[in-house]
């Protein structure tokens, strides 16, 4: 795909990107991969530096408010490193949580949501894009060649450290994930995404196994706290585009933010949704309450002041993370989840990073037992790879 | 003595501490590889407020002050360069009191949100000026100091009337305790809504004779403690059934009813 940008909502995703970032930095060995290329041609030279170390170095470590804002607006192209593939954080002892493997094509976000846990997580003090998409690849090829696992149901998401569609544009990444997963048709990729930037993924052929899904929260917060992120009904819109190109989609109501008059806003979405999906056409909706790390407080109060996010009641949860009361957090669930049955009671809704007593208390049994969700749920994929690793290491 | 010249008091008096050769001193150039080390050898326990003025010290010797930081394990970040500007802003008062504490870095961190809205900055600054001085000068411990100044601050910036929280006869009555609490209940009102219903509730229910019952908090858990003693199998069967009359009776006004 050329940069010609198509559509609309392209050229603005485009647009917007060409405007905020304001510097590039690209690694001298990475000069000639496909998208330090791309860069090149999206950007401008004038934009480009070419590096032989990492750009900001001194500034590694805990960032400061202005440092991180001012990731936002640099980027760095660069290798990774490390192994791509990664187990989802929410599997820890004390939480429930799906089986979900993680794959991360980059690092920081170029939107700006007020309760983001990346703003506890990065000490670079750059955006990062990594050239290297092809090793990621070359990885579950890896993953795929132990007996048994290509027959699994692996589900491998792409946004957990970068959004996963906000920088296709530039990128093309999901172009890419998509062929390569044509040969798994047993495994799923699911792009998270706050962005309507769909259009240059909707043409390309796929087996039926990638997932596209968003995090949505109703408009008055997307406007207060989801800053740089496309409106809901953008998201709702690119959503449609995907279902009649034969894409799965799922929607994420995370995180619930608890604010003065929540029932009704949360209501509308609920409502907003339902009016323009059915049941059958989402696998899943799953459902978190705003969480985030003790530590992290401090840098949302200075970059936002006391909105939404920072003005609700927060304790420390077994995990050490601050969450809702827990009455409160199963009785928002509860509210929520009637509200989906209410229209139709064949919506499939699950908890994502909860604890099961909460659980319990909303749903009335754990995840596996939960009609339709056992999968999301199914540990084989991890006993088959580490079983594997295992015998291999003895 | 450094290479002739002593140094002494720097702790206290940072921007005079360079005097001339004196016999007595001991030169310890020759000990250390390098200044910030015997500095730190000579001052080991140094608190916060003392190295945030070394910061700004003017010595006739060029140290690296990242260096010398590292030696109490502070990395010279930009948020510790906030913190270090806020405490050589700060009365001397909560200067000794953030020393004596040993107060960290991070624990001030919710002061630097004062400084972000720069409409106000006059005005929050006496705020906060008023507020360190309130802590220190109650001697507060390390902890309630340091969760009072957070919650103060945030109530301070969600639009709450700042002289209710010195000026009003009966906070300025209140003991360090009684206005931390205050401050508590004030920043979680929902939850101490919550838990005096809970404490009404408790009260209104009849228990199994001889329990004891409770609201207790436990992070983000509200809840009943109920203990229980039973001195048989049937003591025990006939408290658990007015147990079950207890919950029945709790069933009815359910605590969503707050929510």
């Amino acid at each position: 795909m050329s940069f010609g940008e198509t559509t609309s909502q392209l050229k603005i995703s485009a647009d917007h990107l060409r405007r905020q970032i304001e510097k590039v930095f690209i690694d001298e060995n990475v000069r000639d991969s496909e998208v330090a290329r791309r860069a090149y041609k999206f950007f401008g030279e004038d934009k480009i530096e070419i590096v032989t170390e990492a750009p900001l170095k001194n500034s590694e470590g805990e960032l400061s408010p202005e440092q991180f804002d001012r990731s936002k607006r640099l980027l760095h192209i660069t290798e990774f490193k490390g192994s791509f593939f990664k187990r989802c954080p929410g599997a820890k002892p004390g939480l429930t949580c799906c089986n979900y493997f993680v794959l991360n094509l980059g690092l920081q976000c170029n939107m700006n949501c007020s309760y983001c846990y990346l703003q506890s997580f990065i000490n670079t003090p750059v955006m990062k894009i990594y050239s290297n998409i092809d090793k990621a690849l070359a990885e579950l090829d890896e993953i795929a060649a132990v007996p048994g696992a290509a027959q699994q149901k692996l589900r491998v998401g792409t946004g957990e450290v970068i959004d996963s569609l906000s920088l296709d544009p530039l990128t093309l990444y999901s172009v890419k994930l998509i062929e390569f997963f044509k040969k798994y048709p047993n495994w799923r990729v699911e792009f998270k995404t706050k962005s309507a930037d769909v259009d240059q993924f909707l043409h390309t052929e796929h087996t039926g196994n990638v997932i596209v899904s968003w995090s949505i929260n109703p408009q008055n917060i997307v406007e207060t706290e989801e800053h740089g992120t496309a409106s809901l009904q953008a998201r709702l819109t690119a959503a449609r585009k995907c279902l009649d190109k034969g894409y799965q989609i799922a929607f994420h109501l995370d995180p619930v933010i608890w604010h003065p008059g929540w029932e009704s806003s949360y209501h509308t979405l609920v409502d907003e949704v339902t009016s323009q999906f059915t049941p059958a056409e989402l696998p899943y909706i799953s459902l978190g309450a705003l969480r985030f790390q003790p530590e992290q407080r401090h840098i949302m109060r200075e970059r936002f002041g006391m909105s939404h996010v920072m003005r609700g009641e927060m304790f420390s949860g077994k995990d050490g993370k601050l969450r809702y009361d827990q009455n409160l957090r199963e009785d928002m669930f509860k509210r929520i989840m009637g509200w989906f049955h209410a229209h139709d009671p064949n919506w499939k809704i699950f908890l994502c990073m909860e604890s099961p007593e909460s659980w319990l208390s909303a749903v009335g049994s754990g995840p596996k037992n939960r009609n339709g969700l056992g999968e999301l749920f199914d540990h084989n994929v991890v006993r088959t790879i580490n079983n594997a690793e295992a015998a291999s290491e003895l | 003595m450094w290479k002739g010249v002593v140094y002494a008091g720097a702790a206290e008096r940072a921007e005079s501490s360079a005097t001339k050769a004196n016999p007595a001193a001991v030169e310890v150039s020759n000990y250390f590889s390098s200044f910030e080390k015997a500095f730190f050898e000579a001052h080991p326990n140094l608190g916060l407020a003392e190295l945030a003025r070394l910061s700004e010290a003017k010595t006739p010797l060029e140290f690296d002050l990242s260096v010398l930081l590292s030696f109490y394990n502070l990395r010279l970040s930009d948020n510790l360069k906030s913190v270090f500007k806020l405490l050589n802003e700060s009365p001397k008062e909560f200067c000794t009191w953030v020393n004596e504490k040993q107060i960290g870095a991070r624990e001030l961190y919710s002061l630097k949100a004062l400084d972000t809205d720069k409409s106000r900055l006059n005005q929050n600054r006496s705020f906060r000026d008023e507020l360190l001085l309130r802590v220190a000068r109650s001697n507060a411990s390390r902890s309630a100091g340091v969760q009072a100044m957070e919650w103060a601050v945030e109530l301070y910036l969600m639009d709450e009337n700042p002289n209710e929280f010195f000026n009003t006869p009966e906070n300025k009555a209140l003991s360090f305790d009684h206005w931390h609490l205050w401050l508590k209940e004030k920043r979680f009102s929902q939850r101490t809504q919550t838990r005096e219903y809970m404490e009404r509730q408790l009260k209104s229910i009849s228990w199994p004779k001889g329990s004891k019952v409770s609201v207790f908090e436990a992070g983000d858990r509200l809840g009943f403690e109920v203990r229980i003693q039973a001195s048989d199998a049937q003591d025990l069967t006939k408290k658990a059934h007015t147990l079950t009359n207890s919950a029945v009776q709790l069933a009815r006004a359910p605590l969503e009813e707050l929510q």
